[in-house]
This record gives structure tokens, sequence and C-alpha cells, in this order.
């Protein structure tokens, strides 16, 4: 079923099962934008997102116009929605996000401390400088590096050309490693 | 090499021909070196957490929400119904306004006046309010929305 031909016909007759194939269609996309935007460590408050877009869907489909594609429309709201929530849970919960970056090298069991404290160290560097970059280029690393989507996937996730989110990845990746020589973890060739 | 070049072969540089060609060009372009860097870091840091998988059934926990929703909510008003609704409410203003035309203001009503509003127009106005939306629809959504979650 298309999805005009499942609007259509929930609009109109108030089937449920169509808008279900909708939700089950557009789940994991926008649970996928939603952790990426969110973050290591608030995967709940994705799903979170992910069913209030749905909910917020569902109560202002007749608002939808068929010019432009549902999941443009889905997209939207679950990238504002997202940012709210992430703004609400920095205050809400001070300690998550990017520091799951910190606790991943802190739980691998019998490293040498030393290594391991340099390494936790090197992790938290990073997870600052993630969290200065731009909403946007954080999402896209996220999903490149976090959640290991190509370059089609991530397109198909934001809603942009291929070329565009290469772009996006080449000035992310240029601005972190700007932060990074800024907060001295840089240049050495032990990193390449 | 070019830059082109390099950023396709930055994930696996093959031969060793290719592997020096590819240093080379590393300590040439600042721009390559950067990007190169920033690739290793997130590899080495973000790549390493484990990726993240939905742990409950959205659409199932969507579709419950929708259906304590329509339960609760009251189904709107018919199209004659919405006008009779008109009319009557045109009425008791068109009512209200002779009232204080005729009377002035203050008024002081009589206690026949105060019987037939007491009988008559109080529980109609507040069956008005209450059947089939407007305020209940807007309390019941008000207090329902916060338990439903992943229920």
């Amino acid at each position: 079923m298309e999805d005009s031909e499942a609007i259509s016909r929930f609009i109109q007759s108030g089937d449920l099962e169509s808008f279900e194939v909708l939700v089950r269609r557009y789940q994991d996309r926008v649970f996928r934008l939603a952790v990426s935007i969110l973050g290591p460590g608030l995967e709940s408050e994705a799903e979170e997102v992910a069913q209030e877009v749905f909910m917020r869907a569902f109560r202002r489909i007749r608002d939808f116009r068929m010019e432009s594609r549902f999941y443009t429309w889905l997209y939207r709201m679950a990238y504002n929605m997202a940012l709210d929530r992430k703004g609400r849970a920095r205050l809400r919960l001070p300690h998550l996000g990017d520091d799951a970056l910190v606790r991943e090298a802190d739980a691998k069991p019998g490293s040498d401390p030393f290594e391991a404290a340099v390494e936790s160290r090197r992790r938290a560097i990073v997870a600052g400088c993630l969290a200065e970059l731009p909403d946007l280029y954080r999402a896209v690393l996220h999903q490149a590096y976090w959640l290991g989507y190509s370059v089609e996937e991530i397109s198909d996730s934001l809603g942009a050309p291929p070329n565009t989110v290469k772009s996006y990845l080449r000035r992310a990746r240029r601005r972190l490693y700007a932060l990074l020589r800024l907060k001295g973890l840089e240049d050495s060739d032990d990193l390449l | 090499m070019t830059c082109f070049e390099f950023e396709r072969r930055q994930a696996a540089p093959g031969s060793p021909a290719e592997q020096e060609a590819w240093t080379q060009h590393l300590r040439r372009c600042p721009e390559c070196r950067a990007q190169s860097i920033a690739h290793h870091v997130l590899e080495s840091s973000l790549a390493t957490i484990p990726a993240p998988s939905v742990r409950h059934d959205i659409a199932g926990a969507v579709l419950r929400r929708i259906q304590a929703e329509r339960k609760l909510s009251i189904r709107p008003l018919s199209g004659i119904l919405r006008f009779a609704m008109c009319v009557y409410w045109l009425c008791s203003f068109a009512f209200a306004v002779y009232i204080t035309q005729a009377l002035g203001w203050p008024i002081t009503p009589s206690p026949a006046f105060i019987r037939f509003a007491v009988l008559i127009l109080a529980p109609l106005s507040f069956a008005a309010t209450l059947w089939r939306g407007g305020l209940a629809r807007f309390v019941v959504r008000l207090f329902a929305h916060g338990h439903m979650r992943f229920k």
C-alpha cells in the first residue's frame, strides 16, 4: 500500500490498519534519526520521541498536504522533537549523553590501568568535541560511525541527497579535527 | 594521488604502492590529513559503542495509545446537531442581551426567573458543554496522556 493510499484511507474511514502500515514502515527510520540526535545513552528517550512523533502525526494527519513525501513531514517533526527532548534530557540527566564513550573505555576488563586512564581521557575529549558540533553534523557522525550506516542510508534517514550527506560528513570531520586540535588531541602520527 | 582518489581509498588503501602514495598524499595535503585523523578518532571511539536497537515495539505502543485515546475521546457532533447547538447558543446570547436591555443593569432577578434559570437553562448549558466534545474532551486528554506510554 502506497503512503498516499494509506493516508487517504485513514483520513476517510479512520481505518487504524492503514495507519499501522505507516508506523511500521517508518518506525525504524524515525528511531534512527532520533537516536542519532540524542546520542549514546539516550536510546529509551529516542524510543519515546519516536512514539510521540507518530502520536502527533495521528492527531495532525489531516493537516498533511500530499504535496511533499510523508517521511519528509515525519522527519521534520522527529528532528524538532528530538532536539527539544535533548535539551530537556540535558537538564534532567546531565550525566548522560556522549559520556557513554567514556563508560565504554572504563568497562574494558583486564587492561592496564594507566592505558585505561589515558584512553578514558581521550574518549572524554572526543565526547566533549562531539558535543560542541552543530546538531546536524553530530547526527550525521553518529549515524555514520556509531550506527554504522552507509551514505545512502543516512541520505534516506535525513531525506537529503547522498552528495549533500558526503559534504556534511566532510565538514563535520573537519570541524571535529579543529576542535580536537584546540583541546590538545591532534596531529600526532599515532592517530593515523 | 588526488584528494578525490584519497577519499575513495581512505577506508582501505590496497597494495604497498598505493599505501605509499596514500602516506605521501597525507603529508602534503592538510585537508586530507584532517579528514583522516578525524576519521580514525571516530573509528576508535564512536564506532566501538554497540549500536542501539529498538527495545520496545514502537508500533504496538503507538496503536495501543491511539486505541485508548479513541476510547476516551468523544465523537464530534454531526452537522445537524452542530447547527442546533449554534442556534441554541445564539438564542441564549440574544435572550441574555434582551434581559439586560429590558431590565437594565445591574438587575435583581425575580424568584421566578431564578427558578427558570436553575431548572432549565443551567442544566441545558451544562449538558451542552459536556455532551460530545468541548471541555470534556480537553479534560480527558489532559489527564489521560501521561499514563499511556509503553503500556
